[in-house]
C-alpha cells in the first residue's frame, strides 16, 4: 500500500511538475546580415557600423546575427536562414545578382532597410510589382535647401506609431550650412493590397504628403530609411525595435518594467540625500540600485587643494553607511567603474573619480595608451576585490560615461555575468576614424529592452530614458541645460510603444544636497510616480529578463 | 531610363488612384550631390573629438565618391534615382543623437558644488572650529 501511495504521489509530482513549467522556449530564429561595404571607399565600414547596430538588437531575441558584406553574398545563402536583413547604407551599391535573386525568390524573412531597392523594383528582369504588389517611386529628402531665412524647410520627418509621432532629428548650422538629418528616405506605394500592405507610415508635415515607413508583402519588409542614424529615446528607432518581433515572428508578450538606478555614488556621497532616496523607494516596495565607484582618485588635487588624493573603499566611511543603508531596503550594487578616472590627466574635466572617462582617452578620442584585455580586466578585478574586501557583490557593471574601448568591452563579460548601460561600438578594436579609405565608426547606442548577448558578448540590463539636469552653470559652467523630470516621463511613454519595453533612468544623489539649491527630490519623485503612473512595474535590475 | 520612368509613371498612377498622397518628381535633383558625415553642429562640449563623433569629420560622401569611379553596375541593373535637393549639405549621425552625447559626456561629481572630504563621517560631531582671539 505504502508503494501504491508513493507511485501515485510520485506521478502526481511529476504531472505537477510538467504542468507548471514555463512554455517551452521558441527556437532562436537565425538571422543574417547583409550590409553595404563598397571596397576602396571612405564610407565602407558605415554599413557595418549600422549592422552592429541591427546585431545588438538581435541580442534580444536569443539570436547571434551572422554578418556579411553583400558582395561576398553567395548563392542560397539566406535559405539557411530565418530571416535575412539588408542595411542599403550606400546610395546606388552595385549589389550582385545572386543576392537580388534570393531576394525575389526566398520564402524565407527578407528586411530591406532604405537604398538600393530601384535594383530590384526598377529591373523588369524580377517582376518586382507583380510578385509584392507595391511599387518603388523615387528618393525624397529636404524640400528645399536650408538657408538663414528657411533654416527647417522640412521633410518626410514624422513616423506615425501605436497613436505616438515619432519626429526624427533635425538640425541646421546656417553659418556652414550643414544640416545634422539624414532625410533620406525611399518612396514606395502599395498598388496591390491583397499582396502588400502600410505598416507604419510616414509623413512630410511641411507639404501635408505622406508615404509607407514600413510596408510588407508576405515575407518581404521594406523600411524607407534606416532607422539607427540620430537615435534618441523617442526616436523610430524604437518602432523598428518593437516590429523586430513581428519580423522574427518572436511574439513576446506585453510587458512592462521600470528600473531606477542612483548614480555616480563615490566616497563624496552624503548620506543624508542617500537616507532620503533609499527611504523614499523603500517605502513604496521599489528595488533600486546604487552605481558605486570603489576607489576615489584625484591624481591632480583638483578638489583638494592641488594635493593628490587617494581613499580606498575602505575609509571611504560615508560611501559604505550609505550603501549599508540601501542594501536592505531594496538596494543593489552596480560597480561604475573602477576609479571612474583615468590616470593622472583631464580626461577631459578634473582627473576625478566620478568625472571623467576611465577606459576611453576622450581627449585624443582613442583607447588609452595602455588599452589591451589584460590591461582592461585588470582594473574590473581589481575593483571587484576593492568591493569584495569591503562586503560588497556587485550584481552589473556599468562603464563610466557608458564609453569604453572595444577590448574593455570585449572583455568585460568574462568579469560580470550582467552589464546596466549603454554602449559605444567600434568597426575596429584600434579604430581609425580619419582614415581616407576603410575610415572607423564609432557609435552610441540605448536598448529600449534586454539584450541577452551584444557584439561584445556582453549581456545588457537597458537605460534609455536618461537622467535629470538642471542648468546650474553659474556655480558649475558643466551643468548648463536642463533636462527635466518631464522629460523622462515622456521618454518612457515613448518606451511603451516598444512591446516589452523598459522604462529605465538613473539619478544623481547630489541633486538633494541643499547647496545645490535645486529641486531634486520633489523632481525625482515625480519621475518616479510618472512612471508608476504609466503602468510600469518596478523591478531590482538582477529581475531584469 | 524607360524601365524606371515606367515603374514611377505606375506607382505615381496608384497612389493617385488610392488617393493617398502625390509625390512631384524635380528634374533638379542632381544625382552627384555628396553625403557628409559630420559635426555635431555644435553641440560638443569639448574641443577634443569624441568617439561618437567618428562622424565628425567633413568628407566625402557615398554619393560623390560613387558618382567618381564606381565599378560597373550589375548584369541587369537600372539606373539610380536622383539624390534628393540638398543632399551635400547632410551630415548623417550613425547611433545616438548629438544630444543624447552631450548628456552622457557630462561630468557628475558633485565636488564642484559642494565641497567634501571624501573621507569625512556624517554621523560624527562636527569638530568646532578654532575661535581666533
Amino acid at each position: 500500500m505504502k508503494k501504491l501511495i508513493c507511485l501515485i504521489s510520485g506521478t502526481l509530482m511529476m504531472v505537477m511538475a510538467l504542468i507548471s513549467q514555463p512554455a517551452l522556449a521558441q527556437t532562436a530564429p537565425k538571422t543574417l546580415i547583409v550590409y553595404d561595404a563598397p571596397p576602396g571607399t571612405q564610407f565602407a565600414k558605415l554599413g557595418m557600423a549600422y549592422s552592429i547596430m541591427l546585431k545588438n538588437l538581435m541580442g534580444h531575441f536569443d539570436s547571434n546575427a551572422d554578418m556579411l558584406p553583400v558582395q561576398d553574398y553567395v548563392a542560397g545563402k539566406m535559405q539557411s536562414y530565418d530571416a535575412t536583413f539588408y542595411m542599403g547604407a550606400y546610395y546606388d551599391n552595385p549589389l550582385p545578382a545572386a543576392f537580388l535573386n534570393d531576394v525575389m525568390t526566398t520564402q524565407k524573412t527578407v528586411v530591406w532597410f532604405k537604398y538600393n531597392l530601384w535594383q530590384l523594383a526598377w529591373n523588369p528582369a524580377y517582376d518586382f510589382q507583380n510578385k509584392f504588389g507595391f511599387t518603388f517611386s523615387s528618393l525624397k529628402g529636404l524640400n528645399a535647401v536650408p538657408s538663414a531665412a528657411n533654416p527647417a524647410p522640412g521633410f518626410f520627418d514624422t513616423i506615425g506609431y501605436k497613436n505616438k509621432s515619432f519626429v526624427k532629428y533635425y538640425t541646421f548650422n546656417a553659418a556652414t550650412g550643414d544640416v545634422n538629418a539624414d532625410p533620406d528616405i525611399g518612396v514606395t506605394s502599395v498598388t496591390d493590397p491583397v499582396k502588400a500592405s502600410i505598416v507604419v507610415p510616414v509623413s512630410n508635415p511641411k507639404t501635408g504628403e505622406t508615404a509607407p515607413y514600413v510596408v510588407r508583402s508576405g515575407n518581404f519588409w521594406y523600411v524607407a530609411d534606416m532607422p539607427f542614424s540620430f537615435i534618441g529615446p523617442r526616436d523610430r528607432y524604437l518602432v523598428l525595435s518593437d516590429l523586430l518581433h513581428d519580423m522574427l515572428n518572436v511574439n513576446h508578450a506585453e510587458s512592462h518594467k521600470a528600473l531606477v538606478r542612483l548614480e555616480d555614488v563615490s566616497a563624496l556621497v552624503s548620506v543624508s540625500a542617500m537616507k532620503k532616496l533609499t527611504d523614499y523607494m523603500y517605502g513604496k516596495a521599489i528595488p533600486f540600485s546604487i552605481a558605486m565607484i570603489p576607489r576615489y582618485v584625484d591624481p591632480l588635487g583638483a578638489y583638494n587643494g592641488g594635493i593628490p588624493q587617494t581613499v580606498p573603499l575602505s575609509q571611504a566611511t560615508n560611501l559604505k553607511k550609505a550603501v549599508n543603508y540601501a542594501l536592505p531596503r531594496g538596494g543593489q550594487v552596480v560597480m561604475h567603474g573602477y576609479t571612474h578616472q583615468y590616470a593622472a590627466m583631464k580626461n577631459p574635466h578634473t582627473g576625478v573619480s566620478g568625472d571623467d572617462y576611465e577606459f576611453w582617452n576622450i581627449v585624443a578620442n582613442s583607447p588609452v595608451a595602455e588599452d589591451s584585455s589584460a590591461w582592461a580586466l585588470g582594473r574590473l578585478n581589481a575593483g571587484k576585490a576593492e568591493l569584495a574586501s569591503n562586503g560588497y557583490t556587485a550584481m552589473a557593471w556599468e562603464t563610466p560615461h557608458y564609453h569604453a574601448s572595444a577590448l574593455t568591452s570585449k572583455v568585460t563579460p568574462q568579469a560580470f555575468s550582467n552589464t546596466y548601460q549603454r554602449v559605444v561600438y567600434f568597426t575596429a578594436d584600434k579604430p581609425n576614424f580619419n582614415a581616407a579609405i576603410n575610415k572607423d565608426f564609432g557609435v552610441g547606442q540605448i536598448f529600449p529592452y534586454v539584450i541577452k548577448k551584444d557584439y561584445y558578448g556582453q549581456r545588457i540590463i537597458p537605460e534609455s530614458l536618461g537622467n535629470i539636469e538642471y542648468d546650474i552653470s553659474a556655480i558649475d559652467p558643466t551643468s548648463n541645460y536642463n533636462y527635466t523630470w518631464q522629460d523622462i516621463v515622456t521618454n518612457a511613454e515613448y518606451g511603451k510603444t516598444v512591446r516589452d519595453g523598459y522604462a529605465s533612468f538613473f539619478f544623481h544623489p547630489f541633486w538633494l544636497e541643499p547647496e545645490v539649491g535645486t529641486p531634486g527630490f520633489a523632481d525625482f519623485k515625480k519621475v518616479v510616480e510618472g512612471i508608476t503612473n504609466l503602468g510600469y512595474t518596478w523591478i531590482a535590475p538582477s529581475a531584469a529578463q | 531610363m524607360k524601365n524606371k520612368s515606367k515603374s514611377v509613371m505606375a506607382g505615381l498612377s496608384a497612389l493617385l488612384l488610392a488617393g493617398s498622397f502625390t509625390v512631384a518628381i524635380s528634374p533638379a535633383m542632381a544625382q552627384t550631390q555628396a553625403l557628409d558625415v559630420g559635426e555635431d553642429a555644435g553641440v560638443r562640449e569639448q574641443p577634443a573629438p569624441s568617439a561618437a563623433a567618428a562622424r565628425t569629420k567633413k568628407i566625402q560622401a557615398p554619393a560623390s565618391v560613387s558618382t567618381a569611379a564606381r565599378p560597373a553596375p550589375s548584369v541587369g541593373a537600372v539606373k539610380a534615382p536622383p539624390r534628393p535637393i540638398a543632399s551635400d549639405k547632410v551630415v548623417i549621425g550613425v547611433g545616438l543623437n548629438p544630444v543624447e552625447l552631450k548628456r552622457q559626456k557630462k561630468a557628475h561629481s558633485s565636488d564642484k558644488i559642494v565641497k567634501k572630504d571624501p573621507t569625512r563621517d556624517d554621523s560624527l560631531p562636527v569638530k568646532p572650529s578654532p575661535v581666533k582671539k
